[in-house]
């Protein structure tokens, strides 16, 4: 059979939903064949974006999961993408299962200059040693960005607390192995790209599994998640994670919030609020967030105007 | 049994309080530790998440149902204080906003594109 090639572009745009559409396109791939032999070819790449590396992470470790196979090419004479490729861990990420969690702070710090953190492939499992290697990873990631983009108070308040319930949510609902993120800063344009991303089973399922306000499909299920009504047994205190994540961070910090599980998804800016049913043969199995975070002196935002709900 | 159990939390957890487990994993040391006074001394803990703030309220109610015990929350900063209240407020919200979100399908990718370039 043949492999599935994903050929990455030379460059994304600006544009919030330009690497969002090549990561349809390479859903769709993976939906329209039963190879899995994937080869991601960056042989053409010069610069990417967060929300196509997140993504592809999310697709690579989703096939290692069922038995297949990844290749990663790319240009390793284009020493700025290698050296770039090579500095965010990638394709695998950081290996936490063989890192001493005190060590972490020493891991991270090469990247306090820089403007991106690396892949990080944080476990979700429950048992001690991965509790506490998820804790100190939040840590690290949240320390990173807060050296990264000198940033106090808060803006930097309401960027860890949205780190932390999206995560939390592939904590508590995805099944998944690993939870996914990836960021960048791009200081020039004043804001952060931000993807969390995991391959487990899916909004839809994780309703029809609690048995919890049974949405008739994923549509359903997003509109109920978007807005609170949590598929955990304990309904009452829980479930505001997405709905005052998204919330902070359009209405307060004037950014864009994008969220898709299987073949829907949800979508918030400053014009729209909506969801969307994907065509066919783009299904994507986990959960995947990408958010553009500005990254203004806006003391006008008061994170806490967010978190009830 | 301790009379006064004293937990510098940036100690037994971090100066970040980021997962609902850690809270928990907490509360369960200071449960088996079967006091009936407990100080959480949040001194240099910068940030706590909602997850353990939800999760530490919801344990430390039960440990002073259970246990009987005293709970005192000291040197919190601001944003530890208020995420613990709103979490406090918000335990048992019965109506939040919900409205029906308008649905819009593609079967074709053009349009697909179209649309997604537009955000």
């Amino acid at each position: 059979m043949e492999p599935i090639r994903f050929l990455i572009p030379k460059r994304t745009s600006d544009s919030f939903g330009d690497p969002i559409n090549y990561m349809f396109k390479y859903i769709e791939q993976t939906n329209l064949s039963d190879s899995k032999v994937y080869v991601f070819d960056f042989d053409s790449c010069r610069f990417t974006s967060p929300f196509l590396i997140g993504g592809l992470t999310s697709i690579a470790n989703s096939n290692l999961e069922n038995g297949g196979s990844n290749t990663w090419l790319y240009n390793k004479n284009d020493e700025y993408l290698a050296g770039y490729l090579n500095a965010i861990k990638f394709p695998e990420g950081i290996d936490f299962q063989n890192t001493n969690p005190n060590q972490l702070d020493e891991l991270f710090k090469p990247y306090y200059d820089k403007t991106y953190i690396p892949i990080i492939c944080f476990p979700t499992g429950l048992i001690h040693a991965e509790i506490i290697m998820r804790e100190k990873v939040l840590t690290a990631v949240n320390t990173l960005l807060k050296n990264q983009l000198n940033l106090k108070g808060q803006i930097l308040t309401g960027i860890s607390y949205m780190i932390d319930e999206m995560t939390q949510n592939i904590v508590d609902h995805s099944d998944s192995e690993k939870g996914i993120i990836f960021a960048q800063f791009y200081p020039t344009k004043n804001y952060l790209d931000l993807c969390i991303a995991d391959y487990g089973k899916g909004l839809y399922k994780s309703y029809q599994e609690s048995d919890k306000h049974n949405p008739k499909n994923t549509e359903e299920a997003i509109n109920f998640a978007v807005f609170g009504k949590s598929t955990k047994n304990i309904a009452e205190s829980r479930g505001f994670g997405i709905s005052t994540s998204r919330e902070m961070l359009v209405k307060g910090l004037k950014g864009k919030f994008f969220f898709m599980s299987d073949d829907t998804f949800y979508i918030q800016s400053q014009d729209r609020q909506e969801v969307i049913v994907l065509p066919n043969n783009i299904t994507y199995k986990g959960c995947y967030v990408a958010m553009r975070i500005p990254i203004l002196n806006n003391e006008q935002f008061k994170y806490y105007d967010f978190t009830e709900g | 049994m301790k009379a006064l159990l004293q937990i510098q939390v940036v100690e037994e957890v971090s100066e970040m309080l980021n997962t609902r487990e850690a809270a928990t994993e907490l509360m369960n040391a200071v449960r088996n530790a079967n006091s009936k006074h407990i100080e959480f001394d949040f001194s240099n803990v910068e940030f706590m998440s909602r997850s353990f703030a939800d999760q530490f309220h919801k344990e430390r109610i039960r440990l002073q149902d259970e246990l009987k015990a005293f709970v005192e929350i000291s040197n919190a900063n601001e944003q530890v204080v208020n995420i613990l209240r709103t979490v406090a407020s918000t335990q048992n919200k019965s109506k939040r906003a919900y409205e029906i979100l308008p649905v819009f399908k593609f079967s074709n990718n053009d349009l697909l594109e179209e649309y997604i370039l537009s955000v």
